[in-house]
């Protein structure tokens, strides 16, 4: 089973990748997830995660830009790095807990966005093994995901 | 036991055992009773040819069914009605005897007669005329070999007379039931669920349904496909591959199959070695070449090796036309009766009629079919296509020198797969410089240097071409370009082509046109897809444009903006919003599936949606760049009416809606009735900058209202100004934050939280918008649990 967690807040983007892997894949053939906020990752699926309560996925796509929550009149405060950081940082700091965990490090992660080369230098974000791809170009992004399941 | 009731058992028991029959070939075992009954070797009922009336000289019978008593089969299958004993019984209408066939006067003479005897072994005959029924005229024929003896006079003509008062009756009722069998079958094949999807199979269902209850050797359908060769009529479905000499026919030619497409009647041939039609006579006897079809001997080898079977029958030809509505679709066509009797009844004629009306209609549904399927297939490509559109105007709007023409030959590349037929495509552009239109882009087959160096005149009046006159007129046209001597030139084979205006809401920028090779029309959703093909080209050209000139000022823009990591990415993000929620809600239209007879209403509203957004998608860019750059809005003011506001209203909270994850459950309330107010009173303002305001504050009230609440939007009257006020129930918006809120680049502390994209741009827009108008935005601290927005225009 092709296990993929998506990190996205847009419905529209969402739903278009988990359509076209489970053409590519076949939908008895994959099982997608589909996050909307980094806090649901961040507080969430990591808890939920490291207390073995759900088990790794073959491979995470993450959009850098996400909120941090949705409105709630009881929503998780926003840690110092976030208030910091603000929303533009929030696809990068889930890729950096990604690595901090023994059983997620190894996994091949997709970050996807519509900031310009330009935009993200000025992040001063160091792409090191992760993967980028450009939001506009939606097909890649599946490509990149099939390609990391058969690797 | 009476006398009375001997007759009236028999009587009962060969009616019972006559409704117990069910197969057509039966009317052989109720021949048998009677003949056992009567004590005769054999029997035969014979029913005059309904083509050639009674009193014609050549009138003639044909056997409606035949048992004898050895099994044999009947040689000869015709009789002349003047020429026969069966004939004067007819004829006069009494009982007619003959002990001595052989010297008979009325068959003395008839050499198929004397063989028919010796071949038998038959010396005597008995007939009666058979009571008429729907106008048939027929006689039942009793045979006798020596062995049983001669006929006696009366003998037993009273019950023969009996047995041919009841005879047509059972003949009914067995024929009732093979065509009910027969007709059953046909209905639910062509009723099944889904069938309209597999017409072949159908048909060949039809064609094996007919086989096993008339006894045919060959059922087929001969049917024209409209949209690539309407006049040539293939062979769709057949019964008997081995049997079929040619596979397609076509009007006007010779042949008995081609008969019927000219005449558009059946054709009815009770044998083919003996119809009236010499010319096709000859074609089928040219076929077989080497045969002497005069020579039943020599027929009949060849019929046995056709069929493969000893039994030889005549080699019967029976075609219905099939029509829908008033046009020929196709032919029904039976050949050679293999199980006994060889000849089909009238009965049996009509009831291919009436299955060829089912097929007729049953072809009409699946046209009907084919067509909503096609369309709803046009349709969900359509929004496949714009999404990759999309994706290619993106790539293009992110160069720093954006060319139209990529995305337009994308765009014709599209094209292909959403309008059947549309072989050749181009889209012409406006030279500015020569005021001519010049092949920009081209697809599809037979373009040559010569053919794209063709320019037109834009602006002649009256307009010399087409495309001219379309993009003169922006009204679409579909035209035959054999009618146009320059079109006629530049794509000779041509059949149609449909012209549409690119254009975005304030200029027209050129044309598409779709050429077809096919003589099929262009269906009427073709006609809308291509219409909105020109709208979406157009609005492409405006973006292009638009973006081009933003590129320029986007270092001013960048000085401008104090989150400068995003700047670029907000204008986008603002720009692209409205053409995105356009596409959401077409795709969102197409997922609901509506029946064919409302989708096409449902499309074009659809289309007039994003037409307006396309609009709506260019006055907010420019919108963006005057207000970025420091010059002044200038609203297009006029009265607003309380029912446009109130659409428009909808229309935004359905979009934020539509663009909603499925997981934030947020209400919207319009309370239309508080607007109403607006009929009494005159509001001057921009409709379209009214509506991108109250968009922004909407879209802002959904993205920070908490989970199962409801944005409300109202009006009411304050004083000199009309205010319109969005609540909602979410983040609070604090005391200290009120000044600030419409300051460029400022978002509250709390939505940082939540929200994702944007820099707080929205609530700035509608600051200047309103401000534009004389009018000012008044945001209230929340209160209670709800925040409200109000914007405030002056009345007049």
């Amino acid at each position: 089973m092709n296990e993929i967690l998506i990190l996205e807040d847009d419905p529209r983007m969402g739903d278009w990748l988990k359509q076209q892997l489970e053409r590519r894949l076949g939908e008895d053939n994959c099982r997608i997830e589909i996050l909307e906020t980094e806090s649901e990752f961040r507080q969430t699926w990591l808890d939920e995660y490291c207390g073995k309560r759900r088990p790794a996925p073959r491979v995470i796509v993450i959009d850098v830009m996400l909120p941090w929550t949705h409105p709630a009149k009881n929503q998780p405060a926003r840690p110092l790095e976030v208030i910091e950081g603000g929303y533009i940082r929030a696809g990068l700091r889930c890729q950096a807990e990604i690595v901090k965990i023994e059983g997620l490090k190894n996994l091949p992660v997709i970050l996807y966005t519509s900031l310009t080369q330009d935009d993200l230098n000025k992040l001063k974000w160091e792409e090191s093994d992760v993967l980028y791809v450009s939001k506009d170009d939606g097909e890649k992004i599946v490509d990149e995901v099939i390609k990391a399941l058969a690797s | 036991m009476s006398s009375k009731a001997k007759n009236s058992a028999w009587l009962t028991e060969f009616v019972d055992f006559s409704l117990r029959c069910r197969k057509r070939s039966d009317i052989a075992l109720i021949l048998a009773r009677i003949a056992n009954d009567l004590g005769c070797y054999g029997a035969i009922l014979w029913e005059l040819d309904p083509e050639i009336p009674l009193e014609d000289e050549n009138a003639r019978l044909f056997t409606a069914g035949h048992w004898f008593r050895d099994g044999k089969h009947f040689a000869s299958h015709t009789l002349k009605v003047r020429k026969s004993l069966v004939g004067k019984g007819i004829l006069s209408g009494e009982v007619q005897v003959s002990n001595d066939l052989g010297e008979d006067p009325e068959t003395a003479h008839s050499r198929a007669a004397r063989r028919f005897y010796d071949d038998f072994g038959i010396h005597a005959c008995r007939v009666a005329a058979v009571r008429p029924v729907e106008g048939t005229v027929a006689a039942l024929a009793l045979y006798r070999q020596p062995s049983d003896g001669p006929f006696t006079h009366p003998g037993s003509e009273d019950r023969l007379v009996s047995y041919c008062l009841l005879l047509p009756g059972m003949q009914d009722a067995l024929h009732h039931k093979v065509s009910f069998g027969l007709i059953d079958e046909v209905r639910s094949v062509l009723q099944k669920p889904g069938i309209e999807d597999r017409p072949d199979d159908a048909m060949l269902d039809v064609c094996r349904a007919i086989a096993k209850h008339l006894g045919v050797l060959e059922a087929s359908v001969f049917v024209a496909d409209s949209d690539t060769q309407p006049r040539v009529f293939r062979l769709r479905s057949t019964t008997c591959s081995k049997y079929i000499g040619q596979s397609e026919y076509r009007a006007g030619e010779p042949g008995l199959t081609s008969w019927v497409l000219t005449r558009k009647n059946p054709l009815r041939i009770w044998d083919l070695l003996d119809f009236h039609l010499p010319a096709e006579k000859k074609m089928i006897t040219d076929r077989y070449e080497g045969v002497d079809w005069r020579d039943p001997t020599d027929a009949q080898r060849v019929t046995a090796d056709l069929l493969g079977s000893g039994k030889i029958p005549p080699l019967s030809f029976f075609t219905e036309p099939i029509i829908a509505g008033d046009n020929l679709v196709g032919v029904l066509r039976t050949c050679t009766i293999v199980e006994p009797p060889p000849y089909f009844t009238t009965r049996e004629r009509s009831l291919l009629a009436v299955i060829a009306g089912q097929l007729g209609q049953f072809w009409s549904r699946h046209a009907e079919h084919r067509l909503v399927v096609e369309e709803n297939r046009a349709w969900s490509k359509l929004v496949g296509s714009i999404n990759r559109l999309s994706f290619s105007l993106n790539t293009e709007l992110r160069k720093q020198k954006p060319d139209v023409v990529n995305v337009l030959r994308k765009g014709l590349d599209a094209a292909v797969d959403l309008i059947p037929g549309g072989d050749i495509r181009d889209v012409r552009l406006l030279d500015e410089y020569t005021d001519e239109l010049y092949f920009a882009a081209h697809q599809g087959l037979g373009w040559t240097k010569e053919r794209l160096s063709h320019r037109f005149q834009a602006g002649k009046t009256p307009p010399d071409s087409y495309g001219a006159k379309v993009y003169q007129t922006s009204e679409m046209e579909v035209v035959d370009p054999g009618d146009h001597p320059i079109y006629r030139t530049v794509f000779p084979d041509a059949k149609a082509l449909m012209i549409v205006p690119i254009r975005s809401p304030d200029r027209n920028y050129g044309v598409v046109d779709i050429r077809s090779m096919s003589s099929r029309p262009f269906p009427e959703h073709s006609k809308q897809i291509a219409l909105l093909l020109g709208n979406q080209f157009g609005m492409y050209c405006a973006l292009v444009e638009n973006f081009a000139e933003l590129r320029k000022q986007e270092r001013e823009l960048t000085e401008l903006t104090e989150t400068t990591t995003t700047a670029f990415a907000d204008w986008q993000h603002q720009i692209r919003g409205p053409i995105n929620q356009a596409l959401l809600r077409l795709k969102d239209v197409l997922r609901q599936q509506y029946p064919s007879d409302i989708a096409a209403p449902t499309y074009l509203r659809i289309q007039r949606g994003l037409l307006a957004k396309a609009h709506r998608a260019t006055r907010s860019l420019r919108l963006f760049i005057n207000l970025a750059t420091g010059k002044e809005i200038i609203p297009r003011d006029t009265k607003v009416a309380a029912g446009d506001l109130v659409k428009r209203l909808i229309e935004a909270c359905l979009d934020n809606r539509i663009l909603a994850s499925s997981r934030r459950v947020v209400d919207f309330n319009v309370m239309t009735e508080t607007f109403g107010l607006l009929d009494a009173r005159r509001l001057d303002a921009d409709l379209d900058l009214i509506e991108q305001a109250v968009n922004n504050v909407i879209d802002n009230a959904f993205k920070y209202s908490y989970q199962r609440t409801t944005i409300e939007v109202s009006g009411s009257d304050k004083g000199k100004y009309f205010r319109l006020t969005v609540s909602n129930e979410g983040i609070p918006l604090l005391t200290k934050d009120l000044d600030k809120l419409g300051t460029r680049g400022f978002r509250g502390e709390q939505a940082e939280s939540v929200v994702g994209e944007g820099s707080g741009i929205g609530l700035w827009v509608v600051r200047n918008i309103l401000e534009a108008h004389g009018g000012r935005l008044v945001p209230d601290a929340t209160s209670n649990g709800r925040t409200s927005i109000h914007l405030e225009l002056p009345w007049k």
